[in-house]
């Protein structure tokens, strides 16, 4: 298998008009070689161009100039729960949220007793989604979103949520899920996060890089 | 999603993209399986019969249009509760995937702004789940007509008028699902225009008793050519020349079409959803 990679080449992004709004430059000259081992996390202010970045790199937007390059099997979790049915039971939404992520069935049939074992729902598997507490939901989705690691993982901050209890039961989940992929890229703004998994920070700053540099390794997986 | 580059700018390199999109729906056929089913059984979960609503609909609807209209419209005609039956499950297929197309993108904005599926798999989804409901409410109601022995031996051009139903429903969901995220007032527009299109669209009237003379008025419409394309073939016959080649031309058209604008407007959609 080829190298897992991740390469952008003198990135612009412009959204184009609406509402009355002029165009808006969201990203502008990003050039970006990402190679195996890279856990980068990436900072700036809110409107400093993250999510669009993330979204350039998953192929959700494409660039006006310049050009985006994956090789690897990529995932972006940029929304926690993405095609979700709270009508339908827990099981049948694992299969809906992990065909989402892009996971053939037959893999999905292989993690869903994983899934359902680190959720502790028990009997609360088979029922709809709407008989769930907002915990509840939030540990299917998330037991989902980080069943399968990928090669490339995009990653928009969405931890600081839940209990304390589920945070530190996600973390433990979500560490050892970013140690098994080969690049991974956080939007984030804790810097709790950037210390214990990156090992390159990237800022943003209106569209732009402004710093690249690289960090001691964080330590992973606990 | 194994390997992927997108780059912006050139025209050269608009129609790549877009085939390179319908490959990747094509490599997810089981997911446009599931989703459409998911999306029929979403329709009535929590409903003690589910989908049969669906079987109980077109029972329903065709005795009791047959019962009301037979003697005033059907008159005079001993087939008339097939041509209805058969008439009544095309127009709901056309309405509900013209109606349904106006969505396509937009209620899937969220996984449209989020994830880099195909945009295609949004189209062929509803594609499916109403190729399914069709086929469904047809078998129902050749069951009923072999239940009253009315039913006859289908005639071989079933089987391209089926496929010009389904090129037809592909092209107009893509067509009509881009339209309308860019511009809104498309869904209203078609509302209107599909409830107009019931009363020119022989469903449960025959063109010569209420227009005789000026049958090919009806003829002219695109409605009535894929009603008629997949009625008369049921009924044991084969369609007038005129009706397959409104359809043929039709859907052809609107393939094309469906595949231009997809190269055109596939990097766009994802800021108007």
């Amino acid at each position: 298998m080829s190298a897992v990679s991740l390469t952008l080449e003198g990135v612009d992004l412009t959204f184009p008009p609406r509402a009355g709004l002029a165009a808006v430059e969201a990203l502008r000259g990003i050039d970006l070689a990402l190679r195996e081992g890279d856990r980068v996390g990436l900072v700036g202010a809110n409107g400093a161009g993250k999510s669009s970045l993330l979204r350039v790199m998953a192929g959700i937007y494409t660039p006006h100039r310049g050009r985006v390059i994956r090789s690897g099997r990529t995932v972006a979790l940029l929304s926690l729960g993405l095609g979700i049915d709270v009508q339908l039971s827990g099981r049948k939404n694992i299969a809906l949220l992990a065909m989402h992520l892009d996971i053939a069935p037959r893999t999905i049939r292989a993690l869903t007793d994983e899934i359902i074992e680190w959720t502790e729902l028990g009997r609360f598997i088979d029922a709809p989604l709407q008989t769930y507490s907002s915990g509840m939901l939030l540990r299917l989705m998330f037991a989902v979103s980080t069943a399968l690691p990928p090669d490339i993982l995009l990653l928009d901050e969405w931890l600081g949520i839940g209990d304390e209890q589920f945070q530190s039961k996600a973390y433990a989940r979500i560490g050892n899920f970013v140690d098994k992929t080969e690049i991974t890229v956080i939007a984030t703004h804790s810097p709790e996060i950037r210390a214990k998994w990156c090992n390159r920070i990237i800022g943003l700053d209106l569209g732009a890089v402004q710093s690249d540099c690289r960090v001691n390794t964080g330590e992973l997986g606990q | 999603m194994d390997t992927g580059a997108s780059t912006g700018g050139s025209a050269t390199g608009l129609m790549a993209p877009a085939l390179a999109d319908l490959r990747a729906t094509w490599a997810r056929t089981w997911l446009v399986r599931a989703l459409g089913w998911s999306d029929i059984r979403r329709q009535f979960s929590g409903s003690f019969l589910g989908p049969l609503w669906h079987t109980l609909n077109i029972l329903i609807l065709t005795t009791a249009l047959a019962v009301l209209f037979g003697g005033a419209l059907g008159a005079g005609h001993p087939g008339y509760l097939p041509y209805v039956g058969i008439g009544l499950v095309m127009w709901q297929f056309i309405q509900r995937v013209m109606s349904e197309s106006c969505h396509v993108f937009v209620g899937a904005a969220e996984v449209l702004r989020n994830s880099p599926l195909p945009l295609s798999l949004q189209v062929f989804r509803l594609v499916w789940r109403n190729a399914l409901l069709m086929a469904h409410n047809l078998v129902v109601v050749l069951v009923l007509l072999m239940f009253l022995g009315q039913a006859a031996v289908p005639h071989w051009t079933i089987l391209p008028a089926a496929a010009l139903e389904l090129a037809m429903a592909t092209g107009t969901a893509m067509l009509l699902g881009l339209a309308a995220a860019r511009w809104r007032d498309v869904t209203q527009f078609v509302t209107n225009g599909m409830q107009l299109l019931f009363f020119v669209s022989p469903v449960f009237w025959y063109p010569r008793s209420l227009f005789p003379g000026r049958e090919w008025l009806i003829q002219a419409n695109p409605v009535a050519a894929f009603i008629e394309i997949m009625r008369a073939p049921l009924l044991g016959t084969a369609a007038s020349g005129s009706s397959w080649l409104i359809a043929l031309a039709l859907s052809l058209g609107a393939l094309i079409a469906a595949l231009w604008m997809l190269a055109i407007n596939r990097t766009r959609l994802v800021y108007w959803v």
